[in-house]
């Protein structure tokens, strides 16, 4: 496992566990021992209570491989798999929200099993859509192909009645895993949260 | 043979006629066919159908193909439409045109919904062009049937739509059964834990055009208005459309008052039959209608979805006219709806005198005071003083903080933001798009969140608690609980409160925790689930916040045992 697809789940969770890394990236847990005690042993990583966190020079290590990877890739591939995001992205977060809301005053409260059902329906939709450009993706940036199964998982979670999937924090929801590859993709493609949100696209 | 009555060789009915004639139940015959069987047993204008039970799936489903007894009943169930109708089936000069539905007891996503104008074809669109006087109208509801044919059943753009109209029925029926397994349907009832149903009804059904001329529309009514709770009758009407148009969105509809004035009699024929249908059901009715050349007809009619304002005033406006008895009003609110309605606010003095920092749009209501930090960081190291975390936007790796913020406040995004996505999922009280630089400035100062307008406001605001007995409907609601609730419950404010036992919160050992208790108080009591327990174990006396959630709880675990 390369180290930057570990310190980058690292950066993008701001805390985490073994479990939850090994959860994500679907290894065992001891496959993840040898790669954290080494990054702990050059402090790019720190133990808390509720799991690892990236230390100031973690962070800047983080970005340089990121900065030395963004050199190796195909910057024009790079911008059009993102463009070819941003496409479904819009979709994506008013189908979320449409989970959440009924309408722009009136939260979702989850008693109307039709509503949820039809949400749940145009979530798997989303993915549908979403399949070919993941691949795209995987084919650009070969390290983010842990994304395409954990959003298989998170759909295939929701489908089976566990609706926390669907936008739960922390956890590898569909929204949790879909804005980790967003934060993913804005980095190989060189661009910040701040200069995608002013232009409306990642907010 | 009287259709209706007709029977195989094993004597099995499969097609029910549904003019009221007989009490068929939901099961039997799905939801929509109930509807429409029940409204023509009150004798009103409802274009003339007949169901395909759902006892019938079951055969369908050994062989893939409807048995020939089953399809030889719906062939006979046609002929009596075209003898009430007046029409013929596949020929002119005036053809019978027929809708085609699916219906279980209840409603489910991924069923096969509906097909409209079946029975057209090159033949019948002449003749339909002939009776009607508009070629164009005929031309339009011909494509329509065929695109939507194309669509539902044969499910490709390119597919050949039979010509013949018997095929057309053959293959619309045959599509709603398969429908019921068709994966969004099995989903749905795997996750609500659906096996009692059989199967689904297949309804046929008398078209009438709202599409026709100008004396023509379709819409919705409601007996009384389902947002406000008000008693006036609420709806929408297309003139000149098909009660698709309205659920499609494709077109704004007008508000009911213009049938008023465009169709009078037709207005006030319809709140004659709403009237009568609300009273028959005891309940408040969502009523769909269609107008066609100056003659109303009734298509469905169910108990309307309401706001949490709504319930608790139609509950209690319906009991005070006789319709309902005490016990039903209060079955009819839910405990979360009259916990909605008490959502503390702000104190509206202090909002008067008080000055905005900025505003935003809404994004997870509520309402919440801290100090303001600018990172997840600093969040999540001073979440106990109290803080508002205010960002340019949100990303994953800022959730720590938004987990130790009391509010969230970003500079940039909307409605659809991870930080009004994350926030609505967490719970905290969000503005977002509150605009460039408008948040950092405010680093360090105590601000108040209103998650409901948008505000944010300098200082720490008071939170008024909205008092439940001020408002005359609950007030009254109260009052018919305290005679039916199995427990006594009372106020925080009560003397009593400090002699009774503190439960804590919703926890796994609650059970444990209340053995041998009489009187108790605590935050599990604010949840139904608390409540169960509490009555379940024999209480007494119980302390909470607010005491018609309580009460109306307390009775709704009485009445299930």
């Amino acid at each position: 496992m390369q180290d930057l697809v570990l310190l980058q789940l690292a950066r993008v969770k701001g805390l985490l566990s073994f479990s939850q890394a090994a959860d994500s990236l679907s290894v065992s847990e001891d496959e993840l021992k040898e790669p954290f005690n080494r990054f702990a042993a050059e402090e790019w990583v720190a133990e808390t209570p509720r799991g690892w966190r990236l230390t100031p020079v973690g962070r800047k290590v983080t970005a340089d491989l990121i900065a030395q990877e963004r050199e190796s890739l195909d910057a024009d591939a790079v911008s059009a798999v993102y463009e070819a995001f941003c496409t479904v992205n819009d979709e994506l977060k008013a189908t979320i929200t449409a989970w959440q809301m009924r309408d722009a005053g009136t939260p979702n409260d989850h008693t109307d099993a039709a509503y949820d059902q039809s949400v749940i329906d145009r979530l798997a939709q989303v993915h549908e859509q979403a399949k070919p450009v993941l691949e795209r993706i995987t084919a650009v940036a070969p390290r983010l192909n842990h994304f395409a199964e954990r959003l298989d998982r998170a759909l295939a979670k929701v489908q089976d009645g566990d609706h926390t999937f669907v936008a739960r924090p922390i956890l590898d929801s569909y929204h949790t895993v879909w804005f980790e590859l967003h934060e993913d993709l804005m980095a190989i493609a060189g661009l910040t949260r701040a200069e995608e949100a002013a232009a409306g696209r990642a907010q | 043979m009287t259709p209706g009555t007709d029977r195989d060789a094993s004597g099995a009915q499969w097609v029910y006629l549904l003019d009221g004639a007989q009490n068929l139940s939901r099961e039997l015959i799905g939801g929509k066919a109930w509807s429409i069987n029940w409204m023509r047993s009150l004798g009103m204008p409802v274009p003339p159908a007949a169901t395909l039970c759902t006892d019938a799936y079951a055969h369908y489903e050994q062989t893939g193909a409807l048995p020939d007894p089953i399809w030889r009943q719906i062939v006979d169930a046609v002929a009596h439409l075209e003898s009430v109708t007046g029409r013929t089936f596949g020929a002119g000069p005036r053809p019978l045109l027929v809708s085609v539905r699916s219906g279980a007891a209840e409603s489910m996503p991924g069923m096969m919904d509906t097909v409209l104008n079946l029975g057209i074809n090159s033949q019948t669109c002449q003749s339909l062009a002939e009776e009607s006087g508009d070629p164009d109208f005929a031309t339009r509801t011909l494509a329509l049937f065929q695109n939507q044919y194309r669509d539902i059943i044969l499910g490709s753009t390119d597919g050949d739509v039979p010509e013949d109209v018997w095929q057309q029925l053959r293959g619309a029926v045959e599509a709603v059964l398969a429908s019921w397994q068709s994966p969004r349907a099995k989903a749905y009832r795997d996750h609500y834990d659906i096996t009692e149903l059989k199967g689904t009804s297949v309804t046929v059904q008398a078209m009438v055009f709202g599409n026709l001329d100008e004396q023509s529309g379709s819409g919705v009514l409601f007996t009384r208005n389902p947002g406000t709770g008000s008693k006036e009758p609420y709806g929408q009407w297309l003139p000149r459309a098909q009660g698709e148009d309205i659920v499609s969105g494709r077109m704004t509809p007008e508000p009911i008052a213009t049938l008023e004035q465009k169709l009078p009699d037709q207005h006030r024929q319809l709140l004659e039959l709403a009237g009568t249908l609300e009273r028959t059901a005891g309940n408040v009715q969502d009523i769909e209608f269609t107008i066609e050349h100056g003659n109303l007809w009734l298509l469905q009619a169910r108990n309307a979805k309401r706001s949490p304002r709504a319930a608790v005033d139609f509950a209690v406006q319906l009991c005070e006219e006789g319709l309902i008895d005490e016990r039903e009003a209060l079955a009819r609110v839910t405990p979360e709806q009259v916990r909605q309605l008490l959502k503390p606010g702000l104190d509206p003095a202090a909002v008067q005198s008080a000055a905005i920092f900025a505003t935003g749009e809404p994004a997870c209501p509520g309402i919440a005071s801290g100090v303001v930090v600018s990172s997840a960081d600093e969040a999540v190291d001073r979440e106990e003083e109290g803080v508002v975390l205010a960002r340019p936007t949100t990303s994953p790796d800022d959730i720590h903080g938004m987990l130790s913020a009391r509010a969230i406040v970003t500079e940039l995004g909307g409605a659809t933001s991870h930080a009004a996505v994350v926030s609505r999922e967490i719970g905290v009280p969000c503005v977002v798009g509150c605009g460039r630089d408008t948040l950092s400035p405010l680093r360090g100062q105590t601000v108040t969140v209103d998650g409901n307008s948008g505000d944010i406001y300098q200082g720490a605001l008071p939170v008024v608690q909205f008092d439940e007995s001020a408002d005359p409907v609950l007030a009254t609601l109260i009052r018919w609980a305290e005679s039916l609730c199995p427990i006594e419950v009372s106020g925080l404010e009560s003397p009593k409160y400090d002699q009774a036992t503190d439960i804590g919160p919703l926890a796994h050992d609650l059970e444990q925790k209340l053995a041998g208790v009489e009187n108790a108080r605590g935050s599990a009591l604010e949840s139904n689930d608390g409540i169960r327990l509490a009555v379940d174990a024999g209480l007494k006396h119980i302390f909470v916040r607010h005491r018609l959630p309580a009460m109306l709880a307390a009775i709704m675990t009485h009445d299930k045992r």
